[in-house]
Formats: C-alpha cells, structure tokens, sequence
C-alpha cells in the first residue's frame, strides 16, 4: 500500500478519530441529533480540519519549537472563526442552530491532535489529505449517528433540510413515526449510539486484523 | 531564533487581519440577516394581512393598521424555566388581546420542556386570543399545562400573564 492510501485509510477507517481515537467526543455528542446538524458541523470541521492542517504544514519549518501549540491554537481558531463568520452572512437560521457548537469545533481534539502528531512531521500534501480524510472519518461518523439519533428518537430523517438546501429542501423530510423513543435525542443516548457503535465495529471488523 | 519568531507574529497578524477583514466585509449582511430573522418572526406573530411594524427600540415595536394604533410587540425574559432563560416575543393588539406568542430562545430539556418552541409542538398556539379575563391560575387554567414540563409551561404562562398584565395597565 502506498502512503497516500495508507493515509486515507487511516482517516477514514483504521484511525478513524472517533470511532478508534475517540477524539472530539464534545462536538459529536452535542450535534448528532439530527441529520441536519450533523451534516452541517461535519462539513464545517472538514474545513477546518483540512485548511489548518495545509497552513501549519506550510509554516512547520519556520517555526520556532516553542512556538508550536501557540501557532496550531492560532491558526486553527482562526478557521473556526472565519466559518462562523461565513455561515452567519450565507445561512443565518442554520446559523441560529447549531451556532453555539460551531465554536465547539475549536474543542475538537482530532484538530490539535493531528496538527501535533501528523502536520508537523509531514509534507504539504500528506498533510492536507491526512486533514481531509480525517475529517471525512469525523463527517460518516457524525452522519450516521445522526441519522440513527433522529430516526429513532423523533421518528424523522431529513427534516429541516431547508436550512442546508433553502426551498428544495421544505418536502424532503421522512416521518417514520410522530412518536420516537426519546432516550436517543437526550445526551445519554448520544453516548449509548455510540458505545454500541463502537463496539459493533470492534464485534465485526477486530478478528480480521 | 529571532527570525523564526518573527513568523509566529507575522502568522498572528495575517489571521487577525482575515478575520477582522471579513468581519467588516460581511458585518452589513449578518446584521441584515440578523434582522430580517427576527422581522420574520414578528410578521409571523402579529398574525394580520395588513399591517406596518414601527421599531420603538430593540426590543419593542409598535403595530399600525390604517394609520392607527394597533397593539404592539415586544420581548420579554423569565428567569423561571428549568434551565435557565425563556425570552419571548409577545404581540398583543389595542384591545388587550394576545396576538400571538413565540420562543425567541429557552434552554429546557429537549424532548420534554421544547415543546413551547414553535418548530417541536403548537402548544404555544393556545395563547392566541386571549386576555385577561381568561382564566390564568393554576387550577381549572385556560391554559393546557402539561405534566412533565410543569416548570416551563408554568414559567411560560406566568411571563405572559405577568406583560400582559403591565401592557394593560
């Protein structure tokens, strides 16, 4: 295998940063309730996953030792912020939403983490496609939880896509059932989704290693 | 040494020009949409065909029809919900009727206390037309309160009560 797949391998299965690494859990937990805000804050720690990763990647030779976290820290608030900026000027309601967590992308540990442990080894362009596939293992993840917690906790998927889409986006919503089991959408069932998620992937995929 | 600290200050200030840069750039649109997020809200609530909204300040606006008075909207916050803040919009018209009433933002428990949120049930809907010669109090209320989120609909109804109250007077 050559070191690019291995790298894509890794973000999105063998390292996968929550599933394996158990990374950024806060934002996780906080979104998954449904398949809107989790699409959404995925996307947006791609991002910012991505862009980050490339600037410090660029600047890790010209960069003092010390100076290491301070710049990561600099770099990566800086992206977080500039999307947030972003999304309140072109998808305001989405905006209202999920803003409050949108800072909570800075608290995502896979950010830090990879910045620390990968980008400052790496060149450019293993740096970048490290950052992108982590964060496309983080947005599968975060989909699929989310579309488990708001199935069988609402009984719903896809509703308020409006909110991603503007007008095509009001019929796309399937209802299931107008009772759901209300554990999931609580915060205890974001972590029961996800220990049983997690062992189901350990159950099924650890034998073959 | 001296060079490679150069870069970290240099790093600093391209990120502070970005943000702010786009900050400024953008400042018009987000307070635009700021505003047309909460218009649409009160258009929604004032529940009329026709109507002009004058902006007393930020946290009120006056209803005219015809020219003439016609009641007024205006935010109000309880500190009673479960969790912490309810901030409501409330439209009423010069008859002391309730026009209608919206969550403007509430932390209560997802699932149990977000029902008076407009997008998770239309219990809030139940406050449309009424008055104070309705029945507010506890027992035998006009108002459905539900178990379970005795807390919220109670902190809900009694901020209503309580501005409606004063918007009266």
């Amino acid at each position: 295998m050559n070191r690019f797949s291995q790298i894509a391998c890794d973000g999105i299965w063998r390292q996968n940063p929550v599933l394996v690494q158990l990374l950024g859990l806060c934002p996780l937990l906080a979104v998954s309730t449904s398949f809107v805000t989790a699409f959404s804050l995925g996307v947006i720690t791609l991002f910012v996953l991505t862009a980050s990763n490339i600037v410090i990647s660029i600047i890790r030779l010209l960069l003092h030792d010390a100076m290491r976290m301070p710049t990561q820290i600099i770099v990566i608030a800086t992206f977080v912020t500039l999307s947030d900026i972003v999304l309140q000027a072109w998808y305001f309601e989405l905006h209202h939403r999920i803003g409050l967590f949108l800072a909570l992308i800075f608290t995502n540990c896979t950010l830090l983490g990879r910045a620390e442990i990968f980008t400052t080894r790496n060149p450019i362009a293993n740096s970048a496609l490290d950052g992108f596939m982590m964060g496309l293992g983080f947005l599968w993840v975060l989909v699929l939880m989310g579309s488990i917690r708001e199935t069988l906790g609402s009984g719903t998927l896809f509703s308020n896509m409006h909110l991603l889409l503007g007008p095509i986006g009001e019929n796309l919503e399937i209802t299931f059932s107008t009772k759901g089991f209300l554990l999931l959408v609580l915060p205890p069932g974001a972590f029961i989704t996800l220990g049983l998620l997690i062992a189901s992937k350990n159950y099924l995929f650890n034998n073959q290693e | 040494m001296s060079l490679k600290l150069f870069t970290f200050v240099v790093l600093t200030l391209i990120c502070g020009i970005s943000i702010t840069g786009l900050h400024t750039f953008k400042s018009e649109q987000i307070e635009y949409n700021r505003k047309e997020f909460a218009l649409r809200t009160i258009k929604q609530l004032v529940n009329q065909k026709q109507f002009s909204l004058v902006q007393i300040n930020d946290e009120r606006y006056a209803i005219k029809y015809q020219n003439a008075y016609d009641g007024a909207v205006f935010k109000i916050r309880t500190p009673s919900g479960y969790n912490g803040e309810i901030i409501l919009w409330i439209a009423t018209n010069s008859a002391g009727y309730i026009r209608g009433v919206r969550v403007l933002e509430h932390k209560e428990t997802s699932g149990i206390g977000d029902l008076i949120d407009i997008e998770v049930s239309d219990w809030i809907h139940q406050f449309i037309g009424m008055s104070l010669k309705n029945n507010w109090t506890y027992d035998n209320s006009d108002i459905d309160h539900v178990s379970g989120a005795t807390i919220t609909t109670r902190a809900v109804t009694k901020a209503v009560f309580d501005a409606l109250k004063v918007e009266t007077e």
